[in-house]
């Protein structure tokens, strides 16, 4: 097994991946599960906080494994493998956040009889309760940005356009999400 | 510059975000206000907790059985999770069975508000191609029922919570459609209720006994 060290310089990373996803793309199911094994755990975070919900968490994380492994051929080794599989994390997010508005501006007619039988956010073992806890209670646009930003690193332009939003209103929603988050931290 | 001011560029300035001339002004702003000062220690607090937040959390269970069970059907072109479509069609479900009971207790209000039958037997009262249809998708019913039934510790608690509180709405609705048809046993547009909500039953255990194989 491949395992990455705290020592380990990112070209060293960088090469190991390539050297997998090189005997993925040819087929190689094994080298496809080392690099899950790689990063399903950074995954997972980002889809937990993303989403806010655990069995989601878990089944984007399905989701963004099986797409990887779907369009390997399209990862072309310019950025960080684990950079594509964020994207993918974000579109495969994305797309559950617009299926989900589908259906919410359906359900509207009937009210919140419906909607209270989504099933309630619960504290993962591993999360620190606090400052998760309040990113889980965020609204969802807020919270992708928070984390995309805050949590992740990425810039504003970047989180703009993996978010298909203008930069202002990513600011905006980061001031805001921000301002939620001390303010239900104080508490 | 007045507080009001210094708080608007607050975040700017955190981010790095701002011109020098104008970080200049916000600086000498912070050493004569305590308040602003805290803001600025309070925000900054916040960005470096979430900048220690764990970035690798593992799921509760291993990932990658299911996932390599999936790679292993070519077919297999999903393109949405399926608790996202758990979600959608349970809700439809849900929404189907809540519209078919309304409607049939407005129905059963309209003809005979006092009337308030025994249930069970309404099978009984129906024409025979009804009757039948409704053997059949109960029978049908059952089946799936009973493998829910053995299959539902593989699955998901929330899900399995779900599907089974689905289950009981839907249940409540088929009992409302059989109260409205055993006071008017010929109103095909009950009958035709009565059939499809049992259908909607069966659609959603066929559903959740694929789940469970998936799984």
């Amino acid at each position: 097994m491949v395992k990455h060290t705290e020592g380990e310089r990112p070209s060293d990373i960088r090469s190991a991946d390539e050297l997998l996803v090189a005997r993925a793309k040819c087929g190689d199911m094994a080298a496809f599960e080392e690099l899950h094994r790689q990063y399903v755990g950074r995954i997972h975070s980002l889809c937990l906080r993303l989403s806010g919900n655990h069995p989601l968490a878990e089944e984007l994380t399905q989701e963004v494994f099986i797409q990887a492994w779907q369009n390997l051929d399209g990862y072309r080794g310019e950025s960080l493998f684990t950079s594509w599989l964020h994207r993918i994390a974000v579109n495969a997010f994305l797309g559950m956040q617009r299926a989900r508005r589908r259906r919410d501006s359906w359900l509207d007619a009937f009210g919140a009889m419906l909607r209270s039988r989504t099933p309630a956010t619960g504290v993962h073992p591993g999360v620190r309760v606090d400052l998760d806890t309040a990113i889980f209670r965020l609204p969802e646009g807020m919270r992708a940005v928070f984390v995309l930003h805050d949590v992740e690193g990425y810039r504003h332009e970047e989180v703009a356009t993996m978010l298909g939003i203008a930069p202002g209103t990513c600011k905006a929603q980061l001031h805001n999400a921000r301002r939620r988050l001390r303010e239900e931290l104080d508490r | 510059m007045n507080c009001n001011e210094a708080r608007e560029r607050i975040n700017d300035y955190v981010d790095g975000h701002i011109p020098s001339a104008e970080r200049a002004v916000l600086l000498a702003h912070f050493a004569e206000c305590a308040s602003c000062r805290e803001e600025e220690m309070a925000l900054r607090e916040l960005l470096s907790e979430a900048r220690g937040l764990e970035r690798s959390i593992m799921p509760r269970e291993d990932l990658w059985k299911g996932i390599s069970k999936r790679l292993a059907r070519p077919e297999e072109k999903a393109n949405a999770p399926y608790e996202v479509k758990w979600r959608v069609r349970t809700v439809m479900w849900l929404s189907a069975a809540v519209i078919l009971a309304f409607l049939c207790a407005a129905v059963l209000a309209l003809m005979n508000p006092a009337v308030q039958p025994q249930k069970g037997a309404v099978q009984a009262h129906l024409p025979r191609e009804t009757g039948e249809a409704m053997v059949a998708c109960t029978q049908e019913r059952d089946i799936l029922l009973a493998d829910f039934e053995k299959r539902k510790g593989e699955l998901p608690e929330d899900v399995v919570a779900g599907v089974q509180g689905d289950l009981l709405v839907i249940d409540n609705a088929v009992a409302e459609i059989e109260s409205a048809l055993e006071v008017d046993p010929e109103n095909e547009q009950l009958q035709k209720m009565l059939i499809m909500t049992c259908e909607k039953q069966v659609g959603l255990l066929t559903w959740i006994v694929e789940l469970a194989n998936r799984a």
